[in-house]
């Protein structure tokens, strides 16, 4: 046998039995790691949990989860598998005349497309979008060594009984699994917000996080812990691709408990649909409504309307740049946007006076005579609509007289007045929705304002006369309702809140003014919707009171503008509450910047009682026909409404 | 001597037989295909049986009906792809079309290919000096051309790539010219050695021109290789997946193995491939570390002595071209899938043979083991056409 032979038999196998004493004894570095780290085969896995629903008083959904599914590409094993087994030559025929694919490359990529779009027609993409899609894909993922390894494909799909048949589908048999190879899904969660949009502000927005969902604004930010489930773990022993060959003992996933808020859905859209007829009756730039249940100081709406902005609009109007393009957030203006109240104002500081004794209700206010200009004792002229003098105390309300307010404020103390209105809630905020249980969370902004309360060292004589009718001081609407609650509430403060804190809670009550302070304040708020035919309420006993401010002039310097009020331009508002006896329901309604001059064209008048008024007393009634309020049939007219049909 | 080179033959193929067993119920115990050993126990008596029939064929019939049954196999390979062929005859796995469901077991053409492919060319070359010449290669290349051309369309691409060190033998032990054999291989030798060479020098570049030229799986699976060849671990976990896993279970078996079942754990933990066919020897190198690697090795060394050594012994050139062919082929399939599973080739699907799992190719291995006992067997006498005896010691090149 020539050595020749024997050399090109042995050579090769010294060859190999060489390279495996390398392996063995002196690993690549990589070879090394790998090695090690295949020791270690355990990997903890967690179990997602779904998040809790958001839902109305009466359980209806507001915000849920529900199981859905993420398509996904895994490029390099759609090439390999689609490249090496699938001879796609003669399905060329199912391509449309005109798109037929050059290459073969081309051919197959675009035969995975129209496979998955066939498939998934939920993913609302074209087999041309898939493509480009991929092939963009494709491109990066040669470009950049691979990092990419993974293609996203549309938006999360809600995982349908259909769906999970067309999954099963796709992995049923083994050329199914060749043209569809590469196409992968993660199980997802998929949070619907089914609240109107008149809520969504409010509710808020989630975002993905490590370990599901996480709210990012609104309710859903401010009840995060509540809403997060619990994660499940458990310990998995996988194979190197992570891929579950057996489990130890699992601790199961725990979904998010139930946020129940006090809105009711009914009354809400019930709400927003008056609101928005207001709006645009009034040639209005927005309104804001609020509907507060008094005995638990629950909300029962809370609207905000804003409409298309209008030639010749008020330059500062209200604007928010995200709710016109369709985006589910906007501004919650009822609790972020100030407002000077004006007259709504009033029966706060009728009560303050009363309660400090300064003024008896029936007292005669001789200091004021007939007139629609009065002097301050410091020389400041006030001006009236009505002409009305010498009132009693318990009538400056159903005349909403300033000059009345100014003399009766100016015997209290400006820190007497300054101290009352911090006890009603002006200048803090409500926490209508509730804190943030995650606190170091800088993405959680604040959206409540705390409105404005002058200063004590600012706090002078003008200040005190202009307090007394609602100027010079900032609100929200959801401070204004708060502060008129106790008043209708027995002189108790109970936090207005959206969240329901549960069945034990017991909502905190705190003394403000004294009850019989609050039933006079009631009582005199009583004659203006009683005596206003259009305010009425037919077998109920409602009280009210309006406000039409002026709205605030930004200075302009370079046209000669200074800061000041707009002599034709208002925020009109109306606060109403029935029964009056022992009221139950408390409606608060703004509209901002009504077209006075159109109004007047239409023989319409622009005060708070004629725009917003008729839209508080319309949510008054059918709020009281909610709660199950008991009214006086006998005397109820036949076209009175009852509740929401 | 002869009983040497029977010997050294047979007690090999035996002992590597029941290592394969020994591995594929390994591979069944990390929880894939258990049954899979004991198919493969079945039909190692029917492969000693098929060799035990093949070493009672006498020479002359093998070279007088090597023509018929090339013809026999060409046909099978031809009706696996006919198109309309029904998939209960010709069923497609993994996209190829290998198989002939005989009910009992599946056929597979290309390993009884191999085999008359050995008898063709050993009828071609024996007889006649034709192929000392340039032109004269034309036949044996044709008919190599022929058989790889079947089988690299079904696709079988590591298969075919064996008939090359067979040729390359064969025709050396024919008295083939060695510098016609360069002058028609070295160009296609050197193809991949460049390739791989200048995707190691600058691979951005080589990978850009590669593209120009082949198609983008077969670019990745360069790239993947020659990545792996530097150390580079980017593709371990997509197109290098295979070569990546086979490496971490050969080097992991350290010098003296994992044992049963930690050869076991670790296949079934790092997710290996087809463990039990085209990744069997890294399961036995797992199993059985260092010593097993040599062990297995020194098993083909000693079979390809033996297969050589009957070579040398057999009377009639037909004889020794065959025992040539048949050597080469079990030989360079063990080396290529050794070299594969240690990183020195790229993975192209070629099993270990006698060891790996699967029916067929252990009884027609075994039937070519039986031929070479046959061959073992040939009454000794005077050498007939001794003009002819180029390989061993006379070759007048």
């Amino acid at each position: 046998m020539r050595a020749g032979f024997t050399w090109l038999l042995v050579l090769p196998l010294v060859v190999a039995m060489a390279r495996h004493v390398q392996l063995v004894i002196a690993p690549p570095s990589g070879l090394l790691t790998a090695i090690k780290r295949d020791d270690d085969q355990t990997r903890p896995q967690t179990e997602a949990a779904f998040r809790g629903p958001i839902v109305d008083r009466r359980g209806r959904p507001l915000a849920i989860s529900t199981p859905g599914i993420q398509l996904f590409v895994d490029l390099v094993a759609r090439r390999e598998k689609h490249e090496y087994e699938l001879d796609t030559e003669a399905r060329r025929a199912r391509f449309p005349e005109g798109v037929k694919p050059v290459t073969k490359q081309n051919l197959r990529l675009m035969d995975f497309a129209l496979e998955v779009a066939h498939l998934f027609p939920e993913l609302h993409m074209s087999p041309a979008e898939i493509e480009a899609v991929l092939h963009e894909a494709d491109l990066k993922n040669r470009a950049n060594g691979r990092e990419t390894r993974y293609c996203r494909l549309g938006d999360v799909l809600h995982q349908t009984p259909s769906i999970v048949a067309r999954q099963q589908f796709a992995k049923s048999t083994h050329l199914n699994r060749i043209l569809l190879a590469g196409l992968h899904w993660k199980e997802s969660e998929i949070r619907t917000i089914s609240a109107p949009q008149s809520l969504r502000s409010l509710v808020g927005k989630t975002m993905p996080d490590k370990d599901g969902l996480k709210g990012r604004d609104g309710i859903e930010a401010k009840c995060n812990g509540r809403l997060s489930g619990t994660m499940g773990h458990r310990h998995d022993v996988v194979d190197s691709r992570g891929r579950r060959l057996e489990g130890s003992a699992a601790q199961p996933a725990t979904d998010g408990r139930t946020v129940a808020m006090t809105l009711d859905l009914d009354l809400q859209e019930y709400a927003t649909t008056e609101l928005e007829e207001a709006v645009a009756s009034c040639h209005a730039a927005g309104g804001r409504l609020m509907v507060l249940d008094v005995a638990t100081g629950g909300l029962l709406s809370m609207v905000d309307v804003l409409a298309a902005p209008r030639e010749g609009t008020w330059p500062d109007a209200p604007a928010d740049g995200i709710r016109p393009r369709g985006g589910l957030v906007g501004r919650p203006r009822c609790i972020s946007d100030v407002f000077e109240p004006g007259s709504t104002f009033k029966p706060i500081v009728w009560a303050i006076a009363v309660e400090e004794g300064v003024v008896q209700p029936s007292e005669l206010i001789d200091a004021v005579p007939p007139g629609k200009e009065w002097w301050t004792s410091y020389g400041r002229r006030i001006r009236d609509v009505s002409g009305r003098g010498n009132l009693k105390w318990d009538e400056v309300l159903r005349y909403s007289k300033n000059a009345c307010m100014a003399h009766v404020a100016d015997r209290l103390s400006t820190t007497q007045l300054r101290d009352r209105v911090l006890d009603f809630g002006f200048g803090k905020r409500t926490r209508l929705v509730p804190r943030p249980e995650d606190p170091n969370n800088s993405e959680q902004n604040e959206p409540e304002a705390r409105g404005l309360v002058p200063q004590s060292r600012n706090w002078n004589n003008f200040t005190q006369t202009s307090v007394s009718f609602g100027q010079n001081i900032s609100v929200t609407a959801a401070q204004l309702l708060q502060g008129i609650s106790i008043l209708a509430s027995g002189g108790e403060l109970r936090p207005i809140h959206l969240v329901n804190p549960g069945p034990n809670f017991r909502p905190a009550r705190i003394p403000v003014v004294s009850a019989a302070t609050a039933q006079a304040t009631i009582d005199a708020m009583v004659p203006l919707v009683q005596d206003t035919k259009h305010l009425r309420i037919q077998g109920v006993r409602a009280f009210g009171k309006s406000g039409t401010a002026q709205l605030p002039r930004s200075a302009k310097p370079e046209q000669g503008i200074k800061h000041g009020m707009y002599e034709d331009r208002y925020i009109c508002s109306f606060i109403m509450g029935a029964p009056a006896e022992d009221p139950k329901v408390l409606v608060l309604c703004t509209i901002d910047d009504p077209d006075r001059y159109a109004l007047e064209r239409e023989n319409l008048r622009h005060t708070g009682s004629y725009t917003a008024g008729p839209v508080a007393k319309k949510v008054l009634e059918a709020a009281l026909g909610r709660l199950g309020v008991p009214r006086e049939i006998a005397n109820a007219s036949n076209d009175a409404p009852v509740g929401i049909n | 001597m002869r009983w040497l080179a029977v010997a050294l033959v047979l007690v090999p193929a035996f002992l590597l037989s029941l290592l394969g067993l020994s591995a594929i119920a390994t591979v069944g115990d990390a929880g894939r295909g258990l049954a899979n050993w004991k198919q493969q126990a079945f039909f190692l008596p029917l492969g000693l049986i098929g060799a035990t029939i093949a070493a009672c064929v006498p020479l002359h019939l093998l070279r007088k009906h090597a023509a018929l049954l090339g013809f026999l196999v060409a046909g099978l390979l031809v009706l696996l792809l006919l198109p309309g062929v029904p998939e209960s005859l010709v069923r497609p796995r993994n996209g190829a079309r290998r198989w002939i469901s005989l009910v009992v077991f599946d056929l597979q053409p290309s390993e009884l290919a191999r085999v008359a492919w050995c008898l063709l060319m050993a009828r071609l070359l024996y007889a006649g000096e034709a192929h000392r010449r340039l032109s004269g290669l034309l036949r044996p290349v044709g008919l190599t051309a022929l058989a790889g051309g079947l089988i690299v369309v079904e696709p079988d691409l590591g298969t075919t790539l064996l008939f090359v060190p067979a040729f390359v033998t064969i025709l050396i032990a024919a008295g083939g010219r060695i510098r016609h054999l360069l002058l028609c291989f070295l160009p296609a030798a050197l193809i991949p050695v460049l390739v791989i060479g200048g995707m190691l020098l600058a691979p951005d570049a080589g990978e850009a021109r590669l593209s120009q030229v082949l198609k983008p799986h077969q670019v990745d699976r360069i790239v993947a290789y020659t990545a792996q060849l530097r150390g580079d671990p980017r593709y371990d976990d997509d197109i290098g997946y295979q070569a990546a896993k086979a490496l971490l279970a050969t080097a992991s078996g350290g010098v003296t193995g994992l044992g049963r079942e930690g050869a076991a754990r670790a296949v079934r933990l790092s997710g290996l491939p087809e463990a039990h066919n085209d990744m069997v020897f890294a399961v036995l190198v797992a199993q059985h570390g260092a010593v097993g690697a040599v062990l297995v090795l020194g098993l083909y060394g000693a079979l390809g002595i033996g297969g050589l050594l009957i070579a040398h012994l057999c009377a009639h050139p037909f004889g020794r071209l065959v025992a040539v062919g048949i050597t080469t082929m079990l030989v360079s399939q063990a080396l290529v899938h050794a070299s594969m599973t240690m990183g020195l080739l790229p993975i192209t699907g070629i099993t270990l043979p006698l060891v790996s799992y699967g029916g067929s190719s252990l009884v027609t291995t075994w039937g070519m083991i039986g031929v070479l006992v046959s061959l073992a067997m040939t009454p000794s006498g005077r050498k007939q056409e001794e003009r002819w005896d180029f390989a061993f010691g006379t070759n007048p090149s």
